[in-house]
């Protein structure tokens, strides 16, 4: 219950929710106010809400009980050491593998039951760029047109040819483009249907250093113009430059979740300005790294 | 080291068959291993067994059978010397590349690793054979027999690359292979019988392969046998180990050859290899309308851009059959290529189902980004489906109709003009194309249920488990297949005799007795995309496909 209100978004503040055993905690500051129904009505609005979910492979428990919530226009960073469980979250949240338990919303329509109106206003972008190699670059964005039932495709697919640097590449086969531009393409592809919510998973791999700054561009301009993001990287000023608010979470279970200077300002314990990377390394329990 | 080494080829091999088993912990995969390897014993084992018994008492354990086992294997040692291979070293991963000629080793070493780690496929192949051929009895005289043709292999393999260092190349021993074969053969056939001295003389060490394989051999014969292999696949070793070559170089080459035929297997399976990439779609999409039309235009796109080539097979053997036809005039010829066009008819369902994959066989690898789109899982894997049985279906109506425009313009006469009428054909593709739909249906089902067999796993993509895999789906998909006629089987007998009764003689007469049956498969088509879209919706990639796809 206490992770199902949290996931509302009523209370943004930081929290660690599981501190490190051998440091002294920071206690998560209370609650002073339980939100009235109205507010929990309001706040379950948000385009993404993800409440207790866990998924196990077998014994093993590769996400516990995670709840969050992001809000219109917010950008929520993702953040791990390898093997916490950031992949498995984004890809039920995304709905290519069903959750064990808990509940997944996208603009209010839950993946499980009613999966097509959540993914029509949802675009996943994995690390790795698969594409379909018997298809062209503009087939490509002309099938996800199609499947996405957007009108007007051509309209909106100059500008995203323009912004990935694609133009010249629109009869290009997967095979005769880079890895970058694979990524770029594959960006593309779920820009086009314009949705509500996107979930990056490490965006920058494979992108040269202009490429790397249009992306930042891109997602951040995605975020002003409402879209909800959740951004997994390992690159932590990456996380630390586009994202409002962080969850930090280690085998399986979030340990830190909130806003990203709270976050840090609580690590600092007002000593100072810390930053995200010396933070999560702190969260983490990562005390070699850190020094 | 050389414990070492022992230690690390049995680990793998442990590994390797443990990976392979704990698939079974899964239901599915443990009935259907059950149903398959029921099959082979009831069908194939039994028949096979009885076969050997047969073979048994027309041969015993009579010198002809060990003479003609004695030949075949004099054929093999010799012909080996006339393969083309002739870079030295041995096939090896390239991690094991990395990690063994890093490490201070002799190459003795390496191929003692080599032989120790295929043994498991060794033991397989011995198996398989002793299954096969006579058995169970045999396994162990099958598994020296392979264990010391692998040293003995390994050994030529280096002989070949000395033999091309001193400049004699892949024509030379290819003659010397004939010219000895040749010789023994003209010899046999100048003295009259293969029974002379100077045969027996020949024969007289590959004897100990057919004392060591054949039923009915006295204990002792075998044992001998067995020694005298060891000792074979002993010298051989010691050869393989000394011969003067670039052993590493040639390692390094054959393994580089192995990566790179993998890679091509993968990328072919994947659809990454396009033959005709600049075809252009054979339909302007629509911006909107039925998200599934988006789905089969691409897989109509990649029918033409990656299984162009079998239709180019097919309408090519058909186009010659068509151009013979109207070279040779004859009556006799005109049946003859009648029944060529039926043959061909009746060959582009099975293989279409089997060569144009362009459906969830092909997109299975980019699981994920259809697992995102906007659409019900039934839905997407009809649409899915879609683009194979009609690439197959105008196939099949296009032969269809060369046949019949043939067949009444061309007379072939005889039961061709009596039996194979207008209205056969018509009836014949009513009936054939969800008997396709079926056919395809079930390699995607297999494909869905099965992913750890359907697909190619990175590392052991010819592996022996592999191979037992491959052979498992073919018969479950056999057995699925024929249990999923007789429904429209049982229903075809009464629509027959009702129809006969009520419309004999009609032109309609052999519509109405075949439509029940295609309507039941029809409905068996729906059902199975029904529970397959819901076994869509619910897959998960993560545990099934990253072993083979990461």
């Amino acid at each position: 219950m206490k992770n199902a209100r949290r996931a509302c978004g009523f209370n943004r503040e930081f929290q660690i929710i599981h501190p490190a055993p051998q440091r002294p905690s920071t206690p998560a500051p209370p609650n002073p106010i339980t939100p009235p129904p109205l507010f929990r009505i309001i706040t379950s609005m948000h385009p993404i809400e993800v409440v207790s979910l866990s998924k196990s492979y077998g014994d093993f428990a590769a996400v516990r009980e995670l709840s969050f919530s992001v809000k219109e226009g917010e950008i929520l960073g993702l953040v791990g050491p390898n093997g916490a469980g950031k992949t498995t979250t984004l890809r039920a949240i995304a709905g290519i593998h069903p959750p064990s338990s808990g509940q997944i919303r996208i603009s209010g329509f839950d993946v499980r039951e009613d999966g097509v109106e959540a993914k029509r206003r949802l675009a996943f972008f994995p690390d790795e760029p698969r594409l379909f190699d018997y298809l062209s670059v503009e087939e490509h964005l002309q099938f996800i047109g199609r499947l996405y039932g957007t009108r007007d495709f051509r309209a909106g697919m100059e500008p995203l040819l323009a912004e990935f640097d694609l133009q010249d590449k629109r009869k290009a086969m997967p095979a005769e483009l880079s890895r970058g531009m694979k990524q770029k393409l594959m960006i593309a592809c779920g820009f086009l249907h314009q949705p509500s919510v996107m979930i990056f998973d490490e965006p920058l791999t494979g992108l040269d250093p202009l490429g790397i700054r249009r992306m930042k561009e891109s997602i951040s301009n995605r975020a002003k113009a409402g879209a909800s993001i959740i951004l997994s990287s390992h690159l932590l000023h990456l996380v630390e430059e586009l994202c409002d608010s962080v969850l930090v979470i280690q085998n399986g279970a979030s340990v830190a979740y909130g806003p990203i200077e709270e976050l840090k300002w609580r690590i600092a314990q007002g000593r100072g300005d810390v930053s995200l990377e010396e933070a999560f390394l702190r969260i983490t329990n990562d005390e070699v790294a850190a020094k | 080291m050389t414990g070492a080494l022992a230690y690390i080829a049995l680990v793998s091999a442990k590994n390797r068959l443990l990976l392979a088993v704990r698939k079974l912990r899964n239901p599915r995969y443990l009935i259907s291993a059950a149903a398959g390897f029921a099959y082979f014993y009831l069908f194939l084992g039994r028949g096979m067994g009885r076969n050997s018994t047969q073979f048994q008492r027309m041969f015993g354990t009579s010198e002809l059978a060990v003479n003609i086992t004695a030949g075949i294997m004099f054929v093999i040692l010799v012909a080996v010397l006339a393969w083309p291979s002739s870079r030295g070293g041995v096939e090896l991963s390239e991690a094991e590349i990395q990690f063994l000629f890093a490490g201070p080793l002799r190459r003795r070493d390496v191929l003692l690793y080599k032989f120790l780690r295929s043994q498991l496929q060794i033991a397989f192949s011995s198996a398989i054979a002793a299954f096969f051929a006579v058995r169970s009895r045999n396994f162990v005289g099958m598994w020296f027999i392979f264990g010391s043709l692998s040293l003995y292999m390994m050994m030529m393999e280096q002989v070949r690359a000395r033999l091309r260092a001193l400049h004699i190349g892949f024509t030379v021993r290819l003659l010397t292979v004939l010219a000895i074969l040749g010789g023994v053969s003209w010899m046999a056939k100048e003295a009259g019988t293969f029974n002379t001295p100077w045969m027996h003389a020949l024969l007289y060490f590959p004897r100990f392969f057919a004392l060591a394989a054949l039923p009915g051999i006295p204990l002792q014969s075998r044992l001998a046998a067995y020694a005298v292999l060891t000792l074979f696949g002993f010298v051989s070793f010691i050869v393989a180990a000394t011969v003067d070559v670039n052993f590493r170089e040639g390692s390094i080459e054959l393994t580089q050859r192995k990566a790179n035929a993998i890679a091509r297997s993968r990328s072919q399976q994947s659809g990454q290899w396009i033959a005709f990439k600049r075809l252009p779609p054979p339909f302007r999409l629509a911006e909107t309308g039925a998200p599934e039309i988006a789905i089969i235009w691409k897989n109509l796109i990649a029918s033409l851009r990656i299984g162009m080539m079998p239709i180019l097979v097919l309408c090519g053997g058909m186009a010659f059959v068509v151009g013979e036809s109207f070279l040779i005039p004859e009556e006799a010829a005109a049946k003859v290529t009648a029944m060529m066009m039926l043959f061909l008819c009746a060959l582009v369902p099975l293989v279409g189902a089997n060569a144009i994959g362009m459906d969830l066989r092909l997109d299975i690898q980019r699981i994920d980004a259809l697992k995102t789109f906007p659409l019900q899982g039934e839905r997407l894997v009809a649409a899915e489906l879609a683009a194979p049985v009609i690439v197959i279906g105008l196939l099949e109506l296009l032969f269809m109709t060369i046949t019949a425009v043939f067949l009444n313009t061309r007379g072939a006469g005889g039961p061709f003009t009596r039996y194979v009428t207008a209205q056969h054909l018509v009836i014949a593709f009513i009936f054939i194309i969800p008997l396709c739909a079926m056919l395809i249906t079930l390699r995607n089902a297999g494909m869905l249920l099965f992913p750890a067999w359907a697909l190619r796993s990175k590392e052991e993509p010819r592996g022996a488990v592999v191979v037992g895999q491959r052979l498992v789906m073919a018969i479950v998909n056999l057995i699925v297949l024929a249990i999923s006629v007789i429904p429209a089987a049982i229903v075809f007998i009464p629509a027959f005799f009702i129809a006969n009764r009520f419309f004999a003689g009609s032109p309609g007469f052999l519509a109405i007795a075949t439509i029940p049956s295609v309507a039941v498969i029809v409905a068996e088509l729906w059902l199975a995309v029904k529970l397959m879209g819901s076994y869509f919706e619910g897959f998960d990639a993560t545990t099934e496909l990253d072993r083979v796809l990461s």
